[in-house]
């Protein structure tokens, strides 16, 4: 109920200054992930040894976060989605490659979540890395537009490492952001 | 929900220019348009706030004012041309659904009626809006519109007479006059203002209110009166009005409160509880069918005319002060659900209708007539000067007005006189709309002498 009435608010705000032009939706999706440390994955994880050598690539994934998202943009037209962000890759031992995905889903299952294609991979990339790794994509709107449309929007982030040295790896990927834009026609009446 | 919501939208909307659209009025006469709303003679604002014209005798000749005058609607021919009444279910102006659906061109539309032309629109917001939202953060950025967030009390109210139905008999007139009183004010709270208007982020543990009051009565009054001239003749005299009326009140109602949101230590987003209702306030009425209020005021007023200029003074409602002797009072208390507590069942109360005053200044020499008002109707000042200039049949005019949101807007036009008929034109800029910037009318009327 008083989540309704914060989005009727901003309903209200975006009436009195949108008119014909653009709403538009910078997320902090990090900020949601952070605050159940989500927003960190250890792959392989604790208490597991590294990855041996030779070994077949390991994957993780966390379990998907909800990202609450105002119902004014449940009946809009989403032109685009950009994501940017920052990965920090420590605690390494050994080396190795990995790649970093990112999924969006209306739904919060795990086996859902994850049996569609990433909105966005990151990598390969070697490990060790020598600085933050960035995050940034093309306008993903025609992949992940809808999920965006729902009052409810889950992340999963998955990561696959490969040893490709001589020693046990075991890397630490903490997302420090990750920012998605998010730019609606005005169409913030329909549908409510 | 959709009519809920877009309501919350709209009612925000419309308070926050009511402002503008209590500044201008409507006129339906081209020819005080072309000279900045300035009235004229015996019409308009001086008439209707000055007792003292009644006994005025009209002027006559080519000077002289209309019998009546028939506003040309081109407004409603361009308004039905664009939004046709067969598709009127369809339009995207009206249909949420549509992407061309904007609700501040419709409050626009709501506050600047179609009577006449609009030759130049204000223009509708269109700027984009950026939202910032994270887990525990939340800011709006209103672009320009930000602009339009009222930084003080707004509001609209007026004083009118919308019946006065009697009979004069040498100068004395016995009326029963119709009177209503309305007035809204707003405020918006610090935190809220610096959150639409100056795009800070929400605190959490905040308020983000809205202050308000309002007030509605209306009833009667039996009222007795006098105008005439108490020196001179027509061509140079003293003429001096007067009014004492016996209000009686059928109903009024008023309230003023604080409501809105506390923000808690939720997080904005994600959070089970980020915001409250909250709303706290005072409500006193008398029905129709309780005992009628009561009180006394009168108006008074005077004219000098002196050949080629007109002075005259009116002040409405002197201490017409409403004495409603069976008034209930409740608190009302508004915390996850909405509590009401008896006051008082039955108390007497007083209010005050806003006194309201008018003084203009007519200037005629030869075929140029040089004219200026000052009225205020119990909420703000309006200012209009302006001047006609005739050439045969033909008639130029031009004028200023200083309006209620102090912006000065400018008058023009012309008209063409045959006969008893003058078919004339007038241009306006106007600020009724939400926007800063102003919009020019073009009105249409014929007036028959």
């Amino acid at each position: 109920m008083h989540r309704k009435w914060l989005g009727a608010a901003l309903l209200a705000v975006l009436a009195a200054g949108c008119g014909e032009g653009h709403a538009i939706f910078n997320v902090d999706v990090q900020s949601f992930m952070a605050s159940t440390g989500a927003d960190t994955l250890r792959v392989p994880p604790d208490p597991l040894p590294g990855i041996l050598p030779g070994s077949p690539p390991v994957r993780d994934s966390i379990t998907p976060v909800g990202v609450d998202l105002p119902t004014a943009m449940s009946s809009s037209i989403v032109d685009t989605v950009l994501l940017t962000g920052s990965l920090d890759v420590t605690h390494s031992t050994g080396s190795g490659t990995f790649s970093y995905d990112v999924f969006f889903s209306s739904s919060s299952d795990p086996a859902v979540v994850y049996a569609g294609t990433p909105a966005l991979t990151v990598g390969p990339v070697s490990i060790p890395t020598t600085a933050p790794v960035p995050i940034t994509s093309q306008n993903l709107a025609a992949v992940v537009g809808d999920a965006f449309k729902g009052s409810a929007l889950y992340v999963g982030i998955r990561a696959t490492v490969s040893n490709t040295g001589a020693t046990n790896l075991q890397s630490t990927f903490k997302l420090t952001a990750l920012q998605a834009r998010i730019v609606l026609q005005d169409r913030i009446f329909a549908g409510q | 929900m959709r009519t809920s919501v877009v309501g919350v939208g709209l009612v925000a909307l419309a308070v926050a220019c009511a402002a503008p659209a209590a500044a201008q009025g409507l006129f339906t006469d081209a020819r005080r348009i072309g000279m900045g709303g300035v009235s004229v003679g015996r019409s308009g604002s001086v008439g209707r706030f000055n007792p003292a014209y009644r006994a005025v005798p009209a002027r006559t000749g080519l000077e002289g004012q209309p019998k009546l005058t028939i506003p040309l609607p081109l407004g409603l021919i361009q308004f039905f041309h664009d939004h046709p009444i067969s598709q009127l279910g369809h339009d995207p102006t009206f249909s949420p659904d549509s992407t061309g659906f904007n609700p501040v061109e419709i409050l626009n539309l709501a506050l600047n009626l179609p009577l006449f032309y609009e030759v130049k629109k204000a223009p509708t917001p269109t700027n984009d809006v950026t939202i910032g939202i994270g887990q525990n953060f939340f800011q709006v950025n209103l672009g320009q519109t930000a602009a339009l967030v009222p930084l003080d009390q707004f509001g609209l109210g007026f004083s009118s007479r919308p019946l006065d139905p009697g009979i004069d008999i040498k100068g004395v007139r016995v009326s029963v006059m119709g009177w209503l009183h309305t007035e809204a004010g707003f405020q918006l709270g610090d935190t809220l203002l610096g959150f639409l208007h100056d795009s800070m982020p929400a605190q959490h543990n905040a308020p983000y209110q809205v202050q308000t009051d309002g007030i509605v009565e209306g009833g009667f009054a039996p009222t007795i009166g006098y105008a005439g001239r108490v020196w001179g003749d027509t061509a140079r005299g003293i003429y001096l009005g007067g009014a004492v009326h016996y209000y009686l009140g059928v109903g009024y109602a008023a309230a003023n409160g604080v409501g809105g949101f506390f923000t808690t230590a939720a997080p904005f987003f994600g959070g089970a509880t980020p915001v409250t209702l909250d709303g706290r306030g005072f409500s006193q009425y008398s029905k129709p069918g309780h005992k009628l209020g009561h009180g006394v005021g009168g108006d008074v007023g005077a004219v000098w005319i002196s050949g080629p200029l007109e002075l005259g003074v009116g002040v409405n409602d002197i201490g017409a002060t409403i004495t409603w002797p069976d008034t209930r009072q409740d608190s009302v208390f508004y915390h996850d659900s909405l509590y009401s507590q008896p006051f008082q069942p039955s108390v007497e109360t007083k209010t005050e209708l806003p006194v309201s005053y008018v003084a203009n200044l007519a200037y005629t020499i030869g075929t140029t007539t040089l004219a200026a008002d000052l009225v205020n109707n119990g909420r703000g000042t309006t200012l209009h000067l302006g001047g006609e200039k005739r050439l045969g049949l033909v008639a130029l005019r031009g004028g200023v007005s200083r309006d209620q949101r102090k912006r000065l807007e400018f008058g023009w036009g012309g008209g063409v006189r045959l006969g008893g008929v003058s078919l004339d034109l007038g241009f306006w800029t106007h600020s009724n709309s939400l926007s800063n910037e102003r919009a020019i009318t073009m009105a249409t009327s014929l007036s028959i002498y």
